[in-house]
């Protein structure tokens, strides 16, 4: 079948169903008010509430003098499965494998300092380094302290963060929060704004004119782009305003992030909305697709703090690469380039593959 | 049955052609062999009861549900390039087709914009189709909140903002009041009138007794199609011809020697009658205190023909 597409029209049915979307929702306060709300009372809530244990941090060690405290405190570190440790030859050489993300922190032992350098970013992985290298100090203090004749002065920690500040947990997990809100609102509310659809005679009478599937959910993605937007700077101010955290960002990077989640999520939103008949389905079903990603993303909770054998799934999910890519580009001040890959790329697929089932089984339902 | 009625279909002559239509569903045979002929500029009814299959073979008709066999014509085209003819379809589905939450003015915008109508043209056109309805008055209200009459006027408006050639509207009238229902009749026959086909899916008889066409049936079969009148002619219904008597075993004897069928229930008498002058003998042989002459209905012809 040869059928000329007139691109303009095409345009132009894509624009009357993203402006109806956007009119219905703004007419729909409750919605509205959760737009604003969520992220703040996501934010607050696992912002303050999470820590946990962690394995598979990434260390660099630099010995630069070894005497009998520093032997200890390397013994600690070592003894520690937490990490998996790397051997540097020197300072700046930590810093830059830091910058690169290849480390998540590093350990110099010297005379009089124990210096350790680490991620702003993700202060639990920081915060679990400081604590085993506490405790390595304290071990060789009593050692110390225990022979005679009187031992050398303990040499001091001190701490340096790569990225200048010390971030709060609410800090890092700020950005990342950011996704998993647009992932959640979005999807959710694409579910249910396509069943509604089928339950009504909207889809059917939809079906039977000049606009196809694929424009049908182009004129979603619209919408949604403009509501993630919108929730995208709301967000921003918060984290800025009220939680004052440093926001280093590329602004169009982080565009881009919110624009590929959240026309993903839509897509993958619709595809659900093929799996329910009834809204109270949907509620169901949400948080068995939903919070496993969520949880596992990163976002609440360091990629280093799940177990290994949960990992994989981690790196599955969408959600992960939104999360990784908006702390890098929010936080480090990353650009595009930077999160290319595997960040972007991974969105990208999330997109298109969603985009195409859920047009896909538009098609299908109805036939 | 309906090549008996119908001489064979060519296509410029009409707007839905159908032949052979089978359909089940998990072996359920839905539709059976059917075949249909839906004339240009006609109001078309699809007559018969709940589950005969009259929503499903509306579906078929705009691509909606997939053939097992046979195939459809829909204005020229072939169902598989059906999308072709979406253009010039109106669609109004049994479920609510409105946006609930959208005002009448933001429902007919969206509708508007489906088939790209815009700027000066579509306002143009929505202050049209809101003066067809005669409901100029309520571009701002929010559908949900409309009765059950004004929300089905604004969903035809809403089927009529492309100006379509071809309409199909699914059970338009349940739940509408009398004076809507007798208004929407009104509008049917306008759009048939102007050369529009109108497509109407109903199990009231009373209703198909206003379309120029209907197609009878029952069990996914097409039982009939045909004019109404011409219908009950071939279901071999005739005129009845009741009269109340005084002494009803006298007159029926009278009546019963001249060579007639009689029925008696009372006091009364029913006779079928086929020609109008025999109905003026029978009365002058009787004089009746009082008589009543039965039109057969489509529901007779229905009932006749179902059997």
């Amino acid at each position: 079948m040869v059928q000329i597409v007139d691109i303009s029209q095409s345009l132009y049915r894509i624009w009357s169903v993203g402006l109806r979307v956007i009119r219905q929702t703004k007419r729909d306060r409750r919605t509205v008010v959760a737009l604003i709300i969520n992220p703040i009372i996501l934010m607050l809530l696992i912002g303050y509430a999470f820590s946990g244990t962690f394995t598979g941090i990434n260390l660099g060690i630099v010995e630069l003098n070894m005497g009998p405290v520093q032997e200890n405190v390397l013994n600690h570190l070592q003894a520690s499965n937490i990490f998996s440790i790397t051997y540097l030859a020197s300072e700046s050489e930590a810093r830059k494998l830091i910058s690169d993300e290849t480390l998540n922190g590093v350990v110099v032992l010297g005379k009089d300092e124990i210096g350790l350098i680490l991620d702003g970013t993700s202060p639990q992985v920081a915060g679990s380094i400081v604590t085993v290298v506490e405790a390595g100090m304290q071990a060789a203090a009593m050692q110390i302290l225990s022979q005679s004749p009187a031992p050398a002065q303990l040499p001091t920690i001190t701490q340096h963060y790569v990225y200048g500040y010390d971030l709060e947990v609410k800090d890092s997990v700020g950005p990342a929060l950011l996704g998993v809100t647009i992932f959640f609102f979005t999807s959710l509310n694409t579910t249910i704004g396509f069943l509604r659809e089928r339950l009504q005679g909207t889809l059917e009478k939809v079906m039977v004119s000049p606009l196809n599937r694929m424009e049908l959910v182009s004129g979603y993605i619209l919408a949604y782009l403009v509501l993630s937007i919108a929730q995208s700077v709301i967000t921003f101010v918060i984290l800025v305003v009220g939680f004052k955290v440093p926001i280093g960002g590329n602004l169009l990077a982080v565009l881009v992030i919110v624009v590929l989640l959240s026309a993903g999520s839509l897509s993958f939103g619709a595809v659900l909305s093929n799996f329910v008949t009834t809204e109270f389905q949907v509620m169901q079903l949400n948080p068995v697709v939903t919070f496993p990603q969520t949880i596992l993303s990163g976002a609440w909770v360091p990629i280093q703090s799940i177990p290994d054998w949960l990992r994989p799934l981690s790196y599955i999910f969408p959600l992960t690469y939104a999360s990784d890519a908006l702390k890098l580009t929010l936080l480090k001040g990353a650009s595009l380039t930077d999160i290319l890959y595997p960040d972007i790329f991974a969105l990208l697929i999330f997109f298109v593959v969603t985009f195409f089932v859920a047009t896909f089984m538009i098609k299908k339902e109805i036939a | 049955m309906s090549a008996e009625l119908m001489q064979e279909p060519t296509k410029d002559k009409f707007a839905v052609v159908g032949r052979n239509i089978s359909k089940s569903f998990d072996k359920l045979h839905v539709l059976q062999d059917l075949s249909v002929h839906i004339p240009r500029g006609v109001t078309y009814c699809l007559l018969g009861p709940n589950g005969s299959g009259k929503t499903t073979l509306m579906r078929m008709i705009m691509g909606l549900v997939k053939l097992d066999s046979g195939e459809i014509y829909v204005l020229d085209e072939p169902l598989d390039r059906i999308s072709l003819v979406y253009p010039r379809l109106g669609y109004m589905p049994q479920q609510r087709p409105l946006y609930p939450d959208l005002t009448v003015q933001e429902n007919l915008e969206f509708y508007a914009g489906l088939y790209g109508i815009r700027g000066q043209e579509r306002a143009r056109k929505i202050a049209e189709v809101l003066q067809i309805v005669d409901l100029s008055q309520t571009q701002n209200r929010v559908t949900g909140m409309l009765s059950g009459g004004m929300y089905q006027r604004i969903s035809l408006a809403c089927t009529l903002i492309n100006n379509p050639d071809l309409l199909l509207l699914d059970e338009p009238t349940v739940g509408i009041d009398p004076v809507t229902k007798q208004s929407f009749w009104g509008y049917f026959r306008e759009l048939a009138k102007n050369g529009k086909t109108v497509i109407i899916t109903t199990h009231i008889m009373e209703e198909a007794e206003r379309c120029d066409m209907v197609g009878f049936m029952r069990n996914g079969i097409m039982l009939a199609e045909s004019s109404p009148d011409e219908l009950k002619k071939f279901a071999g219904l005739k005129k009845r011809l009741q009269m109340k008597v005084e002494d009803p075993e006298h007159e029926m004897a009278k009546l019963v020697a001249e060579g007639l069928e009689v029925s008696r229930v009372g006091d009364q008498l029913v006779i079928e009658v086929t020609e109008a002058g025999k109905m003026r003998d029978i009365l002058d042989t009787v004089m009746p205190v009082d008589f009543n002459v039965i039109e057969p209905t489509l529901e007779d012809a229905f009932l006749k023909l179902a059997i």
